[in-house]
């Protein structure tokens, strides 16, 4: 189920709030816990046992590990339970891909093709894996305490807001939350606010965009297509101008933007109606003035996981050698590639961006800081842009084809004209996406996001979530459903 | 905090997630409903399979996309929203239309049509388009010759396209062809009128009338005639029949215009959904009715066409006028003859001979998805009994005749072919 749908809206998301508020505090968690399965098993429900009994697997080996006192079977022990998720996730995600792969070599040296059958990707596996191993790892560090109770260890993993697509929330971020929450009234208002802020950036800007986008790209996954399909979609990019190529891959890296952003905005307004406070998951990214900075801005929680459950533990910068910082470096970003679709095309993702990040530490970061602020952030702009050909094209030959198209200097006249929807559309997301590089912009989000409102402002808000609200449900049904681009990751 | 305002707005927000749900179930507000054909999701049923294998949310979410609460307004706001800002409708897309700067629809074909873009137009009567009109001409002169004597009259009526009575209202287009070459309605109605071939040509009629009726030939925001233009275009159609048959037909008396929109009149208006009309001048339409002579003929009209008969089929009193008349959407549905089926489980020849009139009516954009389909396969069952082929000699008449031609004109020389 995704939130932008009409069986969550409609049905799910009334139905669970008028439940939880009327259930004494006692038994919220547990109701919780019933809706959030409820909520994987209908969009998954051939997956849903595989996460109920890897969490409750992990969750006795955790305990166990705790207990033990030997170094070696507690090393052991937490081996087992990181290799539980990670394991599940490789299989789920990466079986296809590492067994196409085999196949092909086979297929250079004459051998026969390995037989396998394709495996579905269980939808945000690599988001609850990625949980389960923060539990895991800051109970082996002796950050936090386990669970006492198994029910509560469920919950931090399938909690329904940010199961399928994050925030990747740490273990001892919300540990507390789970045991003991408050939840105001202006905790509920303000929640649904950040829900329907997100609902509009989905509905009203990422899907109109991304329906433009698809007509000039294809589909977003080209595993459905037929080889008819993918030859199409060829053509289109072999002979398209550079004008339309340009504005495709600049609507595609909003589109992204305010898909996933808008999705976290929901996950986190969702969230904060029941009491919780999960990390925020984008600030700003597109205001970066380098790329080392679109990083830590853009998808939050996975950087923040990324540093300390692979960074660190490869050495950070304190290693030996200059070239062993930046090869961990890079190496991180090549892995937060492959997170993102087992496909080459992540692969050159990540890469590229790695490449970068150590450009970054090397010259480029000095080289932004001479040609100014508001330069730098379209310079970096721009290499984000270039990059998300990798992001979106699925297939490397494309990607490159596509590029070539971009340099083609081969420009058909823009007329503003032929689609005033998506260019006003783009105006917006770009509007919103730079908004913050002045000081006011920066004031504006803050008081929208962050501060506490008087009781007009609540009115205010109220009046004008409810519109957006109803609004986003006629576009919603108007146009089509969408679901997430992050879901496939 | 906890005020008494946050609890208000809180509750009124649980009120409002609960409306659509409510609203859904019991439809206590009632809405306009919208226009246009969707595929109608069924209710999804449950069961443990289609929950399984993920079929079952996918229906209900088509289901409640189509079926929830308040669906009619929100989409009406949505789609007004667009309009009004971005001047945007997806019927553009999804019909080919444009709607030009004063708002005038025109199906994209008509505006081909008009600017000869279209593959079909005939350069110097020579081409394939020219050839495929001429063998259909030649067709008809022939099916004209045999049937007449035996009772059954086929003849053509060529309508109007809205490129010809609006022409001032079309989108601009820079691809305007400097050289104007026959259209293949041009093309077809001369060689009609050369090989004496019955027809009827609106189009000329239409242009005359234009500027001089006190309604609209064509409404603004439609895509076919107005529904007035169609009514006095049947009581044309009765006094040609009768001038075919030499017989004496019932009249129609059309009232006096009054205004009022139908939704023919605004048919591609209607699609897109808006909330406030598109259209501001208005449309018209008027009582017609037919007098109560019991001497006049009531013949039985078949009618093979494009879409334009609707308007002459639901506004005209035609059940009046025919014994019984049957229609058929160009050589696909069948209408107004028992339950709705297809052409294709039709005895054609004996439909075509239990027939006084046969009207194979197309307007401009129509005619070019006229298939021969009718001319070819009614001459193929005249001349061949079924398993035999054979050319078909434009030149002359042959005398052959299928077995089952004469058995059915033996039949209805004796009042028995039904």
């Amino acid at each position: 189920m995704v939130f932008s749908s009409n069986v969550f809206l409609l049905y799910f998301m009334p139905i669970f709030f008028l439940v939880y508020f009327l259930l004494p505090k006692k038994i919220r968690n547990y109701f919780l816990l019933l809706a959030s399965l409820l909520f994987y098993a209908y969009g998954a429900p051939e997956f849903i046992i595989q996460l109920i009994v890897s969490t409750i697997a992990n969750f006795y080996l955790v305990r166990w590990m705790n207990r033990v006192e030997k170094p070696g079977l507690k090393k052991l022990l937490c081996g087992i339970s990181i290799a539980i998720s990670i394991g599940l996730l490789f299989y789920f995600k990466y079986g296809n891909f590492t067994m196409n792969n085999i196949n092909s070599v086979l297929g250079w040296f004459g051998g026969k093709p390995l037989q396998w059958t394709r495996i579905l990707l269980p939808i945000g596996i690599s988001f609850f894996s990625f949980q389960s191993v923060t539990y895991t790892l800051d109970t082996y560090r002796g950050v936090n305490k386990p669970m006492e109770r198994l029910s509560d260890y469920m919950l931090y993993i399938v909690m329904f807001p940010q199961l399928i697509a994050g925030p990747i929330v740490r273990y001892c971020d919300i540990a507390d939350q789970i045991r003991n929450r408050e939840s105001l009234y202006t905790d509920r208002l303000h929640g649904f606010y950040r829900f329907v802020i997100g609902l509009a950036k989905k509905v009203l800007i990422a899907d109109v965009i991304g329906f433009q986008v698809d007509k000039v790209l294809g589909p977003s996954n080209y595993d459905v297509l037929t080889s008819a399909q993918l030859a199409d979609i060829a053509n289109k990019i072999a002979t398209i101008d550079s004008t339309t190529a340009w504005i495709a891959i600049f609507a595609f890296t909003f589109q992204i933007y305010f898909d996933f952003a808008g999705y976290s905005d929901m996950a986190i307004g969702l969230g904060r109606m029941m009491g919780f406070k999960f990390p925020e998951n984008f600030d700003n990214p597109y205001v970066s003035t380098t790329i080392s900075e679109f990083w830590r801005r853009w998808h939050q929680t996975f950087s923040v996981f990324i540093k300390n459950y692979l960074y660190f533990p490869l050495g950070g910068s304190r290693v030996k050698t200059e070239a062993r910082k930046y090869f961990n470096l890079w190496f991180c970003f090549l892995i937060s590639g492959l997170w993102h679709g087992a496909a080459w095309n992540f692969v050159i993702y990540g890469a590229l961006q790695g490449i970068f990040i150590c450009a970054d530490k090397l010259f480029l970061k000095k080289f932004n800081e001479r040609l100014g602020r508001i330069p730098s952030v379209f310079f970096t702009f721009l290499i984000i842009v270039l990059t998300r050909c990798f992001f979106r094209i699925e297939r490397i030959d494309l990607s490159w084809l596509f590029i070539k198209r971009l340099f083609a200097f081969d420009f058909a006249p823009f007329h503003f004209g032929d689609n005033p929807h998506l260019y006003v559309t783009m105006l917006v997301a770009a509007f919103f996406s730079f908004f913050t590089l002045s000081k006011f912009g920066l004031k504006v989000q803050d008081k929208v996001y962050f501060t506490e409102y008087n009781k007009k402002q609540h009115i205010i808000a109220f009046i004008i979530s409810i519109l957006a609200f109803v609004f986003c449900l006629g576009a919603l049904n108007a146009s089509g459903f969408s679901p997430f681009i992050y879901f496939r990751f | 905090m906890r005020s008494r305002t946050l609890t208000i707005l809180f509750t009124l927000t649980a009120i409002l997630l609960f409306a659509f749900m409510i609203q859904q179930a019991t439809g206590v507000f009632s809405f306009k409903e919208l226009s246009g054909v969707t595929q109608e999701q069924a209710k999804p049923e449950l069961s443990f399979d289609n929950l399984r294998g993920g079929l079952y949310q996918i229906e209900t979410e088509n289901y409640l996309q189509q079926h929830y609460g308040f669906r009619e307004p929100l989409t009406r706001l949505y789609n007004q929203s667009l309009w009004t800002v971005f001047r945007y409708s997806k019927v553009v897309e999804d019909q080919r239309i444009a709607i030009t700067d004063d708002n005038w629809i025109f199906e994209t074909p008509t505006i081909e049509e008009y600017y000869q873009s279209r593959s079909y137009y005939i350069a110097n009567d020579a081409s394939e388009v020219a050839n495929k009109f001429e063998e259909e001409a030649q067709r008809l002169r022939q099916i004209q010759a045999i049937l007449e004597p035996y009772g059954t009259h086929v003849f053509v009526a060529l309508l109007p396209g809205k490129e010809q009575v609006c022409a001032e209202h079309m989108p601009k287009n820079t691809q305007f062809f400097e050289e104007k070459k026959i259209t293949a309605f041009d093309f077809y109605s001369k060689r009609l009128k050369e090989l004496g071939v019955n027809h009827i040509n609106f189009g000329e009629w239409f242009i005359q009338q234009k500027g001089h009726t006190d309604y609209p030939l064509f409404p603004q925001t439609g895509a076919h005639w107005s529904i007035l233009a169609a009514m006095h275009s049947t009581d044309s159609l009765i006094r040609y029949m009768e001038h075919l048959s030499d017989s004496n037909m019932v009249n129609i008396t059309i009232g006096a215009p009054f205004k009022r929109t139908m939704r023919p009149d605004a048919d591609v208006e209607n699609l897109m959904n808006l909330v406030w009309p598109l259209q501001k001048a208005p449309n018209y339409l008027a009582e017609a009715k037919t007098d109560h002579d019991t001497t006049a003929w009531r013949p039985r009209l078949l009618t093979i066409g494009d879409s334009f008969y609707w308007n002459i089929a639901h506004f005209t009193p035609v059940d009046d006028i025919f014994a019984k008349a049957p229609y058929w959407y160009y050589f696909s549905s069948v209408y107004f003859d028992g339950p709705e089926s297809k052409v294709i489980e039709k005895d054609l020849l004996k439909e075509v001979l239990l027939s006084d009139f046969v009207m194979l009516s197309y307007s401009t954009v129509g005619l070019y998805q006229m298939s021969n389909t009718f001319s070819s396969r009614i001459l193929h069952e005249i001349y061949y009994d079924e398993g035999e082929t054979g050319p078909v000699d434009f030149d002359s008449i042959p005398d052959k005749r299928s077995k089952k031609f004469l058995r059915y004109i033996e039949l209805k020389q004796h009042n028995a072919l039904e």
